[in-house]
């Protein structure tokens, strides 16, 4: 056998190696960007019987509910909590495990406390009674609280490559730099800052309705209004694990977390009498207001409650106030009917607190 | 060039490729990998790569690797993919921590990433001097290791409005799989949660068996090859 004819053999083993590195990438991605439309908010009774803490429903794949407290010997409680099901076809029997106590025997306190799964419960979210088209609006755009990568991750990583070509011939050394490099990338990787455009609330709705949307949104988490009883959550990548957070004590605040995704968490608002109109404003204050008129976007600059439309604000005024205050934001602005007049508002900042925004049709 | 050094050029052209798969996500825009494991993401290539059977085809190169000990022929090759390889699953590991993932399923997620393809290089590496048996251990790799991802991701991926959801046993199947398993983690969830059958949530117990599995029959063929040096 000459040179060539061993090169070619060589050929079909090699091409085998990397095309099973390539598919098994493209499957990975694959599976990583599978999409489908979920509400990861279905209700279920649980009735909880002391002495237990910490609660979990295990769904599996999908997340979990966490059932945050604890109940002493001889309480008891019948509660109504949302588990991230992917479906109404995957609203399976959660899995249902509880902690020990601090000072206690595990077997014991099994045996005493009880945690039962009573069932799904509940009609459909009154989400699905609003009009598709408000529905169909777009969604609030939530700055993605990514974690930061150095741009020099590339770099050393390639780096790392050339040293570790260098010296192939020594084996311990390649070790070391394994290591080395392994720890050391540790300053390459930043948590996420967290900020007032990673959580975002948007109150979506027509003039002369009374039920209208409010989508609140997050990244990574998003907390469920005080006193809401039904909603509906959304999860970008849709098929993320959600862990839902439900303290036993009424007062304490509702939570879905999930790593690396938007959450959108929608429910009904009703606006009731309290409606907005040109000649008055009976909802809130709004530190910026922009109306379209004609397809066009005009500043209305600050709308008290209480008072008419305010004039539109002059070009020359504008930019002496802010380079962002001529448009609303392109979120907001984009992807919504023509031919229809709209306002959108914001509310003034409040500390700790995530941005309010208003999109009104029919104004 | 003499056969060995074309043997050499080729295998780091090869490692070239694979590094160049692992380390180019890390230019992509986070956001674009927003809910996928990072650590697990760094760790396919590798993992794909790492067993795949290096049979030494001539009577040359059967005779150079004779004459290599063992620190060149396996210690040596597999330190440097350790190398190149660790610090970028270290890197994604560290994404994922960052990103709030849970401590414990990212700690095993590294650790199998880094002990399988080990496990796997070394094995591949101790099975390709064999003249006998060679056959043998490609099966088993390519059995054991990319057959169920393969079948699941045309399924998946082509076959999913035709035939629905995979069948139970080929899910199975994937979980038994050292690649099914890591692929099955590019999701983030829960280690080790109850009566689930979706392997990501396993324990890589099943994936483990089957490098050493693997691992086991390279020893195997490196005793064979022992034996033929001895006969020589």
């Amino acid at each position: 056998m000459n040179d060539a004819q061993r090169r070619s053999a060589r050929i079909p083993a090699a091409l085998a190696r990397r095309l099973v590195v390539l598919v098994s990438c493209v499957i990975g991605l694959g599976v990583a960007n599978d999409a489908r439309a979920q509400n990861r908010a279905h209700f279920a009774e649980v009735e909880l019987v002391g002495p237990l803490s910490d609660v979990e429903l295990d769904l599996g794949a999908a997340g979990r509910t966490r059932i945050e407290g604890a109940l002493t010997a001889g309480e008891s409680r019948r509660l109504r909590v949302p588990c991230p099901s992917r479906s109404d076809a995957e609203r399976t029997e959660p899995v249902i495990h509880f902690a020990v106590d601090a000072a206690g025997d595990e077997l014991e306190t099994r045996a005493r406390g009880k945690a039962r799964f009573l069932g799904f419960s509940g009609p459909p979210s009154a989400v699905r009674s609003l009009s598709p088209g408000l529905r169909a609006r777009p969604r609030p755009a939530v700055a993605e609280a990514d974690v930061r990568v150095s741009r020099a991750a590339f770099v050393v990583l390639a780096v790392g490559f050339v040293l570790a070509i260098a010296v192939r011939k020594r084996p311990v050394v390649g070790i070391a730099i394994a290591l080395v490099g392994g720890v050391g990338t540790r300053w390459l990787v930043a948590p996420p800052s967290l900020d007032a455009a990673n959580h975002v609330t948007l109150c979506d709705g027509d003039v002369g309705t009374n039920a209208w949307l409010r989508v609140d949104a997050g990244f990574g988490e998003v907390v469920v209004p005080e006193g809401l009883a039904d909603f509906e959550l959304a999860v970008e990548p849709v098929g993320s694990a959600v862990v839902w957070h439900v303290p036993l004590d009424p007062r304490g605040t509702r939570r879905a977390t999930a790593v690396g995704a938007r959450l959108y968490l929608s429910s009904v608002l009703e606006v009731g009498d309290a409606s907005l109109s040109r000649e008055r404003n009976a909802l809130t204050t709004f530190a910026q207001c922009w109306t379209r008129d004609e397809g066009t976007w005009s500043s209305r600059g600050t709308w008290p409650i209480g008072t008419a439309l305010p004039e539109i604000v002059p070009a020359s005024a504008l930019a002496a106030l802010d380079s962002n205050a001529s448009a609303p934001p392109g979120w907001l602005a984009t992807g919504l009917p023509q031919g229809l007049g709209f306002a959108i508002a914001r509310e003034p900042d409040r500390p700790a607190s995530p941005r309010v925004w208003w999109r009104i049709a029919g104004l | 060039m003499s056969a060995g050094g074309r043997a050499e050029k080729a295998g780091f052209v090869g490692l070239a490729l694979v590094w160049l798969a692992t380390a180019v996500p890390f230019l992509v825009d986070s956001s674009r990998l927003a809910g996928v494991s990072r650590c697990a993401l760094a760790a396919l290539p590798w993992l794909a790569w790492s067993g795949a059977p290096r049979a030494l085809r001539t009577e040359f190169e059967r005779l150079n690797a004779l004459e290599l000990t063992r620190v060149d022929r396996v210690v040596a090759p597999v330190a440097l993919e350790l190398a190149l390889f660790a610090p970028a699953i270290a890197l994604g590991a560290w994404i994922d921590l960052a990103s709030a993932a849970r401590v414990r399923d990212v700690a095993i997620v590294f650790a199998f990433a880094l002990v399988a393809s080990v496990s796997l290089a070394i094995a591949a590496r101790l099975a390709s001097g064999a003249r006998r048996g060679v056959t043998l251990y490609a099966t088993a790799w390519f059995v054991l290791v990319p057959l169920a991802p393969l079948f699941a991701g045309a399924l998946t991926l082509g076959g999913a409005p035709l035939f629905g959801a995979l069948p139970s046993w080929l899910r199975e199947g994937t979980g038994l799989s050292p690649i099914g398993w890591m692929i099955a983690r590019l999701r983030f969830a829960p280690i080790g949660a109850f009566d689930d059958a979706e392997s990501a949530l396993r324990w890589p117990g099943a994936a483990s068996m089957a490098v050493i599995v693997l691992v086991v029959c390279a020893i195997f063929l490196e005793r064979n090859r022992a034996a033929e040096a001895g006969e020589r």
